[in-house]
């Protein structure tokens, strides 16, 4: 009992340490995490990844659940080595795809990492991941382009949409 | 000044205060139908939000959860449906795998909010605390060292030992 009373003692004072704090500033007013804890809310504040990482390690090991989701959707508030990282970055890249399976992460499962990349956050702005667009370039003859402008001014909506709308509309039509 | 533990608790009893109006609303139009009513739904909060919503426990433990709601559900699949809407609504999700949750003998549960069709009940915080060091001590090592050291649960201990955890582990580094 004597030793876990000196370990509470130690998690008291990693409780007050800066990496901890910067680290849930960051997850809590972005709304990654909640807490009881006071904690001054940083939303636009960029912090390490190291000390993410040491934080979930050794105080709170919540932050390593949402952490990959947190890289994936926040990332620039987040400044690390990629290869001091291999392991998390693995998991963002299968959370970037969309991908039902991928590695675990400091023994949490990937089912469970995946729940944040799909998760609201307070900042309407941050998408989902199922929401987020994906860029790509097409080279159309001019004779579907303009069919395309036109469905578009017709329509009152964007060329994206259009193109979003004939595929959704082949799919549910083969169904 | 209000501490989170009392918003989070305002947003627990606003989620199932929704709830509650929705399973009344749509049983309004199901008798109205003819249509068999919802039974009354009973949800049986655990996990982090259990401990939070405890003004006790979170006056003397420091708290961090994520978005997911471990809860046992008693109801019916719409009533169920509805829930987890109102829960995204709220940036809350409801853990599907709740039902995996253990719960040590002796746990006692307590009513938290009674509505006319939604009643929520919250494991009481030291089976709580029992069932997080047994079955996920890695995850829970601070919060524990933090529960034991506090002296608030005079009993936790004891309990650890009795349902098979290694409380040693909690010493160690």
């Amino acid at each position: 009992m004597d030793k876990i009373r000196h370990a509470a003692k130690i998690d008291a004072k990693k409780r007050k340490d800066r990496r901890y704090l910067d680290t849930m500033s960051l997850l809590v007013s972005k709304g990654l995490l909640r807490t009881n804890m006071k904690i001054l809310p940083r939303p636009n504040s960029r912090i390490s990844l190291d000390d993410a990482v040491w934080a979930g390690i050794n105080v709170e090991p919540r932050i390593l659940e949402v952490l990959p989701a947190a890289v994936l959707r926040l990332g620039r508030h987040f400044v690390f080595l990629p290869e001091r990282h291999a392991g998390l970055l693995e998991v963002v890249a299968c959370l970037r795809l969309g991908a039902v399976t991928g590695p675990d992460f400091m023994g949490i499962s990937y089912k469970k990492l995946r729940i944040w990349a799909d998760f609201p956050l307070k900042d309407g702005r941050v998408k989902t991941v199922s929401e987020k667009k994906i860029m790509r370039a097409y080279r159309l003859r001019p004779e579907i382009f303009r069919k395309l402008e036109n469905m578009a001014k017709q329509r009152g909506c964007t060329e994206t949409e259009v193109i979003e709308n004939v595929i959704r509309f082949s799919f549910s039509a083969r169904l | 000044m209000i501490t989170y533990m009392e918003k989070f608790k305002e947003q627990i009893e606003e989620i199932f205060k929704q709830l509650d109006k929705l399973v009344e609303a749509e049983n309004l139009e199901r008798r109205e139908n003819g249509a068999p009513i919802l039974q009354n739904a009973e949800v049986r909060l655990l996990g982090q939000a259990s401990l939070l919503v405890n003004s006790r426990v979170s006056a003397v433990l420091s708290l961090a959860l994520t978005g997911d709601l471990d809860a046992l559900l008693k109801m019916e699949s719409f009533t169920k449906e509805s829930l987890k809407k109102i829960l995204h609504q709220h940036g809350l999700v409801y853990d599907e795998d709740s039902h995996l949750v253990w719960i040590p003998d002796g746990a006692v549960f307590e009513e938290l909010l009674v509505f006319e069709n939604v009643i929520v009940k919250i494991i009481d915080p030291e089976s709580a605390l029992v069932s997080k060091a047994v079955k996920a001590p890695q995850k829970n090592k601070q919060l524990v060292r933090q529960a034991i050291a506090s002296g608030e649960f005079p009993r936790l201990a004891a309990r650890i030992i009795c349902h098979g955890g290694d409380l040693e582990f909690f010493g160690r580094d």
